[in-house]
């Protein structure tokens, strides 16, 4: 029979201390030890309740672990784990400064088409884009150190758009090669 | 009982532990079994010493269908009952064939509209699926003649870019023909295992693939001994035979366009690009005969040229790859060529400069597929239990749902590695709706236009409320073989329905049904999956209604004694909601809790109604 605890938060899977900076190697370490135990690929043989059961241990890691390695989810999940709870439809940051950057950055994304080197344009908005978002996780791990949890909330909101923005640099880039081929 | 057991040199040295299993190779142009035996992974041979099975049958009046050679050898003298290259239509609508705009080597019986295409034959109108069941059952007959014994199981290859219908299209065709599926697995993992198990490398591996209907390229992670696939991309439709169309367009331009009506002509001008493009790997230039024409030189510049826009597509795509892989071509340590196709030298020459590094070419590209797959067919046969390589998967398209304006909301991304399940709220737009239809899409692309529909279900009866006030939570379901299940249920009521995602234009489920004759037990058991999913979304409900009371007026109309007992009873709800199987002990649960807190209940009825006779307004104690 297949034992696996669903109770244990994501942090207590893998053996990790409920902080920002996990210990990667921890991690993919765990990660891999689990999986080489729950996979479903361990029990081709097995009865259909351990199929069931394996396959629901390795969506629960899969997830866990896809939620820790990223930098915003792992920040989201960790103030949701303070009772903290996010709602896609109406959470969003009200600080206007903070959107204007982010409109602007967007803005020019869609204009590097009209630049001599576009692609070198997206690689610098990419490498600002990721200064910026470096200076929030800091101020993160600050407030939540500190439990100011409604400031913290408002970084992970934020933190949002440069997931986005780095998906718009991404796709940006794809279409650009796709026309230079 | 025998004392002694002899076995043969070659065969297991335990025979009667060691369990029989094979890896398929099912391919566009030629088919592979392979097993382990004596430790070592190798092709399994037909009587006159061949390893590649053409994936050619050929169908006739009341006799069995004949496959490989012997079919091949038929298409001179009754072309139109050779069915060849059925991979390139295996999960496929007659829509999608026909924007493919691809030559075919056999006729489509006249179908209705999203009808599974089927094929002319003398024996009736055959679908991919039971024409690629065909070739399995000559491969499954190879296989157990050879090894001597009824096979436990099979590990069957798919280009990593198959999407859903085109996966369970090639399960159903191993199910009818008999054979119990392990494990669909992509191709090009398949070619990295067969590699990386020789060398016992650790590190990056990028494996091309390019076969004759279907292009894939990996980017793989190897690290003690697990197969992490961190990304894939390619082409379901790009491959070695585009190279012959393409000369073969070339050719019939020159000769006489009117040739392309001609069936019996078309097959003689394919054929004689393909003997083409064999010759031109290793010769500046090969001369073309057509019966009735003139001679025609092509040149390997020329042929070249021809195909350059093809090579550049899965340039592209390997880029994309290791973007979604989050590395840069440095970080690749080997690059691993798979593929019959692979064999042409402007291929060879273009991976080499992109990824700036000599690739594997050392084992067989026709082979090696099929070998790898053998290998993880041995593992998961159980037969070697000290192996701990594990191999993790991904999905290769992203799967989502349609969402107003024709736009697709996505839901699992691509490269997300599998078995995963991801849920998303959606809402009603319209006052007093009552019903939404779900799409199930798969692909890149924002437009519903623009991606693949895998299914439609509707979620009635939903309590007809002011637009945005319902919640409809979809889940999503990805098992180890990259198939989905998708579930809805409006979340404050409970209203659900859910489906297994077929596709749309796939083999009808009456026909599965009388394909496979599905048994009761598996109807059962899948009947007790889904109460069970609904019993646990049923428990998470009750449990968030009753967190949201507590928090709003619990303190208010209970002691801390009744907020005791009913806390008790919620987290044995939560307890039993996340170790059982069985849904009627969270039924049990759920009706346990319900009974502690029904005081609760009646006195915060008793409490809202004698707030409303303050003067309130019912709106203000609608949470």
């Amino acid at each position: 029979m297949i034992k696996f605890d669903f109770s244990r938060n994501y942090f207590e899977l893998f053996g990790l201390e409920v902080l920002f900076q996990i210990d990667d190697a921890l991690l993919v370490g765990n990660y891999q030890k689990m999986q080489s135990e729950f996979h479903p690929d361990r029990y081709v043989d097995g009865d259909e309740k351990q199929k069931r059961m394996a396959m629901q241990a390795t969506t629960y890691i899969n997830e866990a672990y896809k939620t820790l390695r990223d930098d915003q989810s792992r920040a989201r999940y960790m103030l949701e784990l303070q009772g903290l709870h996010f709602d896609v439809e109406k959470d969003t940051t009200q600080d206007m400064e903070f959107l204007m950057s982010q409109m602007n950055l967007r803005e020019q994304i869609d204009e590097v088409d009209s630049k001599d080197d576009p692609l070198d344009c997206l690689d610098e908005l990419s490498s600002q884009s990721r200064k910026d978002k470096k200076n929030l996780i800091l101020a993160f791990q600050e407030h939540y150190l500190a439990q100011r949890w409604d400031e913290a909330k408002e970084i992970v909101l934020k933190l949002q758009f440069f997931t986005r923005l780095q998906q718009q640099i991404n796709q940006k880039q794809e279409a650009l090669e796709e026309q230079l081929m | 009982m025998a004392l002694l057991q002899i076995s043969e040199p070659g065969m297991s040295t335990a025979p009667h532990e060691h369990r029989l299993a094979v890896g398929i190779d099912l391919g566009t142009t030629n088919s592979l079994v392979a097993s382990v035996r004596s430790g070592v992974a190798e092709t399994l041979l037909d009587e006159s010493g061949n390893a590649l099975l053409p994936s050619s049958v050929y169908y006739e009046m009341n006799k069995t269908p004949v496959v490989g050679e012997k079919a091949l050898q038929k298409v001179s003298t009754d072309p139109l009952n050779v069915v060849s290259s059925i991979k390139r239509v295996l999960g496929r609508s007659i829509e999608d064939i026909n924007l493919a705009n691809e030559f075919n080597p056999f006729t489509f019986a006249s179908i209705k509209d999203k009808q599974v295409p089927r094929i002319n034959t003398a024996i009736g109108p055959r679908t991919a699926v039971e024409v690629s069941a065909d070739i399995l059952l000559a491969l499954k007959d190879r296989a157990e003649k050879t090894l001597g014994g009824d096979l436990i199981g099979a590990v069957i290859t798919v280009p990593a870019y198959f999407d859903d219908s085109q996966r369970q299209a090639t399960k159903d065709a191993a199910n009818l023909a008999g054979l119990n599926v392990f494990r669909l697995l992509n191709e090009p993992t398949a070619a990295a295992i067969a590699y990386g198990l020789d060398q016992a490398a650790e590190g990056v591996i990028a494996v091309y693939d390019l076969g004759g209907g279907t292009f894939d390229v990996s980017i793989l992670r190897l690290r003690k001994g697990v197969f992490e696939v961190m990304s894939t991309g390619g082409d379901s439709a790009l491959g070695g035979d585009d190279f012959d169309q393409a000369i073969a367009s070339w050719l019939t331009d020159i000769l006489d366009d009117s040739i392309r009506g001609n069936i019996t002509a078309m097959r003689q001008v394919l054929a004689a690009a393909r003997q083409a493009k064999e010759n031109l790997t290793q010769q500046a230039s090969t001369v073309i005969s057509i019966d009735g024409y003139d001679d025609v030189e092509l040149s390997k510049e020329t042929f070249e040229q021809l195909i350059e826009a093809k090579i550049k597509k899965t340039i592209s795509a390997c880029r994309r790859a290791l973007r979604d892989a989050d590395i840069d071509k440095e970080d690749v340590s080997e690059v691993v060529m798979v593929g019959g196709s692979t064999r042409v030298p402007l291929v060879r020459k273009q991976v080499e400069k992109f990824f700036d590094k000599k690739p594997h070419v050392d084992i067989d590209p026709d082979r090696v597929v099929a070998i790898g797959a053998a290998i993880q067919a041995d593992i998961l046969a159980g037969n070697k239990p000290g192996d701990e390589m594990l191999l993790l998967d991904v999905i290769p398209l992203s799967l989502g749902i349609e969402t107003m304006g024709g736009l697709v909301e996505k839901i699992i991304n691509r490269n997300t590695t599998i078995p995963v399940a991801r849920a998303q709220e959606f809402t009603t737009y319209k006052d007093g709706q009552t019903a939404m239809r779900v799409h199930v899409l798969q692909g890149e692309r924002e437009l519903v236009s623009d991606c693949r529909s895998l299914a439609t279900f509707d979620l009635k009866g939903l309590p007809p409320l002011v637009a945005g006030a319902a919640k409809i939570r979809v889940t999503f379901q990805v098992d180890a073989d990259g198939l989905l299940n998708v579930s809805a249920q409006e979340v404050n009521t409970g209203v659900s329905a859910s489906i297994e995602v077929k596709p749309s234009y796939g083999l009808s489920d009456a026909e599965i049904e009388s394909m496979l004759k599905a048994s009761m037990e598996n109807a059962r058991e899948d009947m007790l999956a889904r109460s069970l999913r609904e019993e646990q979304v049923e428990a998470d409900r009750v449990v968030e209604a009753l967190n949201a009371a507590l928090a709003k007026d619990g303190e208010l109309l209970l002691s801390e004694q009744e907020i005791e007992a009913i806390i008790l009873k919620r987290d044995m709800l939560i307890g039993v909601r996340n170790k059982t199987q069985n849904p009627e002990e969270i039924k049990q649960a759920i009706k346990s809790l319900e009974a502690a807190s029904e005081h609760y209940v009646a006195r915060r009825m008793d409490n809202s109604v004698r707030s409303m006779m303050k003067g309130h307004k019912v709106e203000e104690f609608e949470s």
